[in-house]
């Protein structure tokens, strides 16, 4: 069980030897938390400058020596996606969105994806969502997390998820059957 | 029109299971969960591509060059030492002298300087209030989940609903919150 603490240390304990100055235990939460972060802020958005910034910024906030985030008042991760969701936020309203669709001479899968027209139709679709049905198909379809996961980092009930996600599928499936019949 | 079965078809779709035979059964039998079956496959399959895409062809690494740099350079709690201590002092000592000798200059907006002084904190990257912008502030029983949606941390371990003030731009967006008694 130890051997295991050891291994696999939880955020809070890697935040708390982080405090004390270990670069090693920032490493390992950067490692374990900017990809996922980066993606989420990237779907949120449509804007790989926005997610790029957002990443960025969460940790900036989480180094900073005056940070807000007690380790004792709950679980680091809702933590960083609240950060985030606010700088996405913020961001939306002030800078504005280049298509992910234009971005030539880089390896990058999405970009070719989204030259597909239904695809296309499909991610725009996403964006117009409202953010709480955006937020449920982002952290359930395209990051795979469980409900349980989900409801944690969007502060809601299970249930709330659960109808949300649903909702938010009937939308997009109507635009991507019609964008498809198209 | 929403049939008792969607629910389950959904999940089924989503996470690419193949449906029971009560779902066969049903889709054979129902025109509407038929064609919202094949569109929920088809989005699930979309989704999955865009999964899979977002997944590769970035590097983190000048990111993560530049935190750890950062990282590096800002202060160490465990570092206090001697000189330190007398940085600390002198520093005070100047701005102590600063402030009886020089004209008293307002850092803060006057409106952020009344939300500290009223004990509201201010939501992480909130957008700043215009000049003249009108604020409201609505007392409100909050789940410790909302406050970390807002990026505020109180102890979510606590069950019951935390009394608190919650001050809102014209957007109707949070920018400063003040909780009731020692809940924080």
């Amino acid at each position: 069980m130890q051997d295991r603490a050891v291994q696999d240390p939880s955020d809070e304990d890697l935040y708390q030897r982080m405090r004390k100055g270990d670069r090693r235990a920032l490493e390992l939460l950067y490692e374990r938390h900017e990809p996922a972060l980066y993606r989420y802020a990237l779907h949120m958005s449509g804007s790989r400058s926005v997610a790029d910034d957002v990443a960025q910024e969460v940790f900036m906030q989480l180094i900073a020596p005056h940070q807000g985030y007690d380790p004792k008042l709950g679980a680091l991760e809702p933590y960083l996606y609240g950060m985030a969701r606010n700088r996405i936020r913020m961001l939306r309203r002030t800078r504005p969105t280049e298509p992910l669709q234009d971005r030539p001479g880089q390896l990058d899968l999405l970009s070719d994806l989204l030259k597909n027209e239904a695809m296309a139709a499909l991610y725009e679709s996403l964006q117009k969502l409202p953010d709480r049905y955006r937020d449920a198909v982002v952290l359930c379809d395209l990051e795979e997390r469980s409900y349980q996961d989900a409801a944690k980092l969007m502060g809601c009930p299970v249930g709330t998820v659960r109808s949300r996600l649903h909702r938010a599928r009937l939308l997009l499936g109507s635009t991507l059957r019609m964008a498809v019949l198209r | 029109m929403s049939c008792f079965w969607v629910p389950r078809i959904i999940e089924c779709a989503r996470t690419g299971q193949i449906p029971t035979a009560e779902i066969r059964q049903h889709l054979a039998e129902c025109l509407h969960c038929e064609r919202r079956w094949a569109q929920e496959e088809l989005l699930s399959s979309r989704l999955r591509s865009i999964r899979q895409a977002s997944a590769v062809g970035r590097s983190s690494v000048e990111g993560r060059r530049l935190i750890l740099q950062r990282f590096a350079a800002s202060p160490r709690p465990q570092s206090f030492g001697p000189k330190l201590w007398l940085a600390i002092a002198a520093s005070l000592l100047i701005g102590f002298v600063s402030f009886t000798t020089w004209p008293h200059r307002q850092t803060l907006s006057p409106v952020e300087s009344d939300w500290s002084a009223e004990g509201f904190v201010a939501v992480p990257f909130a957008l700043p209030l215009a000049s003249g912008e009108f604020v409201k502030v609505v007392h409100a029983d909050l789940q410790p989940s909302d406050f970390a949606r807002m990026g505020i941390e109180v102890d979510t371990a606590s069950p019951s609903p935390i009394s608190a003030d919650v001050m809102s731009g014209e957007d109707d967006l949070p920018r400063a919150v003040r909780v009731s008694g020692e809940q924080f």
